[in-house]
């Protein structure tokens, strides 16, 4: 009896599985042209990399010689590596810091219309179409010890004293951070413009009613209701400015010593100058591993903070 | 009016656009178009000159592919070279593609590992250990040196040795260019000096800078209420610390390995001697400005008569055919000695001239010709600045007559050294410059520690198997 009955169930299993796998068979194919890319030049270069790091990787070798976590050993006792990581963490954190507290508190002087407030929006976006190249070439007319207008202001109309801005290992991070945070913050700016216009109105006018000043509506109004898209702007800024390489690259070229080297910048070198493609494997390796922690750990951290 | 603020960012846009175009660099010139489309293009834009980024000279389907980095000033000289050559060896068509050194060295062993090599490359002696120890080099004895065409000898034996890698010789050299002492005679008698009479050693120059170096005020770093952060004349300044450095510390009887390549020696009394006697010439005798990155170039404070002593590469000569105003009061000599006992050493280079792995015997045989070419004709080299690599071109009345070219020919032959050879080069360069670079960047810096740091990790790179 149950022999009969078990072809005829599965039977018809199977023509309702084909049957939903013909109705999704459009979605499939619209996802199949992003995930053919997705897999060629995101994910085989993720494994590839990886593979790679567990080997001491000659360009030329055809037999590459295996050599376990001895590259992921050597970074653990390399001072350079974890000097340069501390570099880019002092950087990611002052950047994102103020790109921050600058975005919001500007979006929130300019979510409502007044004379001139899309000339403003413009401005402050202005600096994030310029390439980064050229950012680093302001940035060197900024800095600059000798010649730069910052030196110009203390020193002549001031009268203050010459001050090393990129040669200064205390400065030249909080430098090149505040370069950066005048070239990026448009962005994160317009996102919280956006976020600020999804926070009822109702909310604010009831709370105008109830005698709340502005910086009360602020901080439990639209610090709480923000904090999607803050949690947005501040995981993209988090993994975008632990990847920098351009700025110290151009405008300190990561000195004095190592005080402005990133961890981006040390990675290319060691793949693309010292030619030890292994070890930098193991590099960007230990960096992804970092930058997925750190983001999960802001995910939970702020999703708990977080109002709808 | 929201339309005219968003027409704002539109216009800025196109501004750049605009902008970027009008930067592009100029149409390599072909010289395998047709004549009348050439005549006709003639006469209505200026002659195509060869540029220093990419040249074509003739069309066919295996043309001879050159990879270099010369797109400086001598690269126009460089281009000049290569036209000449295409015109004696028409029946070779020639391929030339200059880019950074950067991207030369991203692209070089990528081609060569993914089977696409050019057919000749021009780099650095200096790095001539690694790219071969990486397996990126054919060796060329059985190329062009044991059928006679070119002969080992005829090069600086210093350099011959850098180039010679387990007994293989590995490029031909190109040319030697290194550091030259550029000076400005003008500003030397207006501070009563005599041009004719340099100082022997570190104690000297130091007279003669506290002489030379004076504030906007006029008052010297050794006269009271100098202002230090209003230098108008500077004496000497802390030029590319990759020709400086070797050569002061070879001055002082230091360096930055041994001679067998087995021990750090940036720690040691002398190498710390010599750099702490740059730190005193910044930030104690107040003749040199502070080695801060992103510093004003030596060449724009020596051309505006703000800098006297100048040590700067032999290719200067382009620099100063291009401020004649300047190159009329300029006189070159060796490189002065910072040491107490007035050790006299330079540090000089090569372009070197090689064949990547994988290239075919057509490939092989084409670059001779033009590595050949280009060594016995290097008098017209020398019109760039750079001092011709055969020793018998270097004494031509032609390149004698350029008196910077002699100057450092002469130079290189008597006190020359070529850098360190080991197949970690560019990691060793890239670690004592940052140790160096933390010992300059600030008047209380640790110079000991700073170099200790760099010499730990020189010697951990020198310790891999």
């Amino acid at each position: 009896m149950t022999t009969t009955a078990l072809p005829a169930s599965t039977s018809l299993s199977n023509s309702r599985r084909w049957k939903t796998l013909r109705k999704q068979l459009p979605n499939y194919l619209f996802v199949l042209p992003h995930f053919f890319f997705f897999t060629v030049f995101l994910l085989y270069p993720i494994v590839r990399g990886l593979q790679i790091s567990l080997f001491d990787w000659k360009i030329m070798l055809k037999e590459q010689k295996y050599i376990g976590l001895a590259n992921y050993q050597a970074l653990l006792n390399d001072k350079i590596f974890w000097e340069v990581l501390g570099n880019t963490a002092e950087f990611m954190v002052v950047t994102v810091i103020v790109n921050v507290i600058l975005a919001l508190l500007v979006a929130v002087g300019l979510k409502h219309k007044f004379f001139g407030s899309d000339a403003l929006r413009v401005l402050f976006y202005a600096p994030g179409i310029l390439s980064v190249s050229v950012i680093g070439i302001i940035g060197i007319r900024i800095w600059d010890t000798q010649i730069g207008i910052l030196n110009y202001f203390v020193t002549t109309l001031l009268g203050g004293p010459r001050i090393s801005w990129l040669g200064d290992p205390g400065i030249v991070v909080p430098a090149l951070a505040l370069t950066t945070v005048w070239w990026s913050f448009g962005f994160p700016m317009l996102v919280f413009i956006a976020g600020l216009h999804n926070i009822p109105e109702q909310l604010y006018e009831a709370a105008k009613i109830d005698g709340a000043g502005r910086l009360g509506t602020f901080r439990h109004i639209t610090v709480p209701l923000i904090m999607p898209t803050m949690l947005f702007v501040v995981v993209t800024q988090f993994i975008a400015h632990m990847q920098v390489f351009a700025q110290p690259y151009i405008i300190s070229g990561g000195g004095p010593g190592n005080a402005s080297r990133s961890a981006s910048m040390y990675l290319y070198e060691t793949a693309w100058k010292f030619f030890r493609f292994g070890y930098a494997s193991s590099i960007s390796v230990v960096m992804a591993v970092v930058m997925i922690v750190v983001t999960v750990v802001l995910f939970s951290l702020m999703r708990r903070r977080t109002e709808y | 009016m929201r339309k005219v603020f968003w027409t704002l960012p539109l216009l800025l846009a196109l501004a750049l656009l605009v902008g970027a175009c009008g930067g592009a660099p100029a149409a390599p010139a072909d010289a395998g178009e047709p004549a009348a489309e050439a005549a006709a293009e003639e006469a209505a834009a200026p002659a195509a000159e060869p540029t220093p980024v990419v040249n074509n000279f003739g069309e066919c389907e295996d043309p001879l592919v050159l990879w270099h980095g010369l797109t400086g000033s001598d690269g126009a000289v460089f281009a000049e070279l290569l036209q000449q050559f295409s015109e004696a060896n028409p029946e070779i068509c020639l391929n030339s593609e200059g880019y950074p050194w950067d991207i030369f060295f991203q692209k070089y062993p990528t081609a060569v590992a993914a089977g696409s090599p050019p057919d000749m490359v021009i780099f650095h002696a200096a790095e001539v250990n690694q790219m071969a120890t990486e397996g990126l080099m054919t060796p060329l004895d059985d190329v062009i040196y044991n059928d006679g065409t070119l002969a080992r000898e005829d090069f600086n034996e210093a350099l011959m040795n850098t180039l010679t890698i387990d007994g293989q010789t590995m490029a031909v050299p190109f040319d030697n260019h290194g550091w030259l002492l550029w000076y400005n005679t003008s500003l030397m008698e207006a501070a009563g000096l005599d041009p004719n009479v340099l100082p022997a050693n570190s104690e000297e120059f130091i007279a003669v800078a506290q002489q030379l170096t004076t504030d906007v005020n006029g008052k010297h770093p050794n006269e009271e209420g100098f202002d230090k952060d209003n230098v108008d004349v500077w004496a000497i300044d802390y030029t590319w610390p990759r020709f400086t450095i070797p050569t002061t510390l070879w001055q002082y009887g230091g360096g930055v390995i041994s001679a067998d390549n087995k021990t750090a020696t940036l720690s040691s009394p002398e190498s710390i001697a010599a750099v702490q006697f740059w730190h005193d010439l910044m930030y104690k005798y107040y003749v040199a400005p502070p080695a801060v990155p992103g510093k004003t170039w030596a060449g724009d404070l020596y051309k505006n008569n703000r800098l006297v002593f100048m040590w700067e590469g032999t290719w200067t000569g382009g620099f100063m055919r291009d401020n004649p105003d300047i190159a009329a009061v300029t006189k070159t000599a060796f490189i002065n000695s910072l040491a107490p006992d007035g050790n006299q050493a330079v540090k000089f280079d090569s372009h070197i001239m090689s064949v990547p792995t994988g290239v075919d015997e057509d490939g092989i045989a084409k670059a001779k010709q033009l590595m050949t070419f280009l060594v016995e004709n290097g008098a017209y080299w020398a019109t760039s600045g750079q001092v011709p690599a055969l020793k018998g071109v270097q004494e031509l009345p032609e390149v004698q007559s350029i008196a910077s070219v002699a100057m450092a020919a002469q130079q290189f032959n008597a006190i020359g050294r070529t850098d360190l050879s080991h197949k970690s080069f560019i990691e060793i360069q890239t670690a004592w410059e940052t140790a160096v670079g933390t010992a300059l960047a600030s008047a209380d810096a640790d110079i000991a520690a700073a170099l200790q740091a760099g010499n730990d990790q020189i010697q951990a790179i020198l310790d891999r198997p």
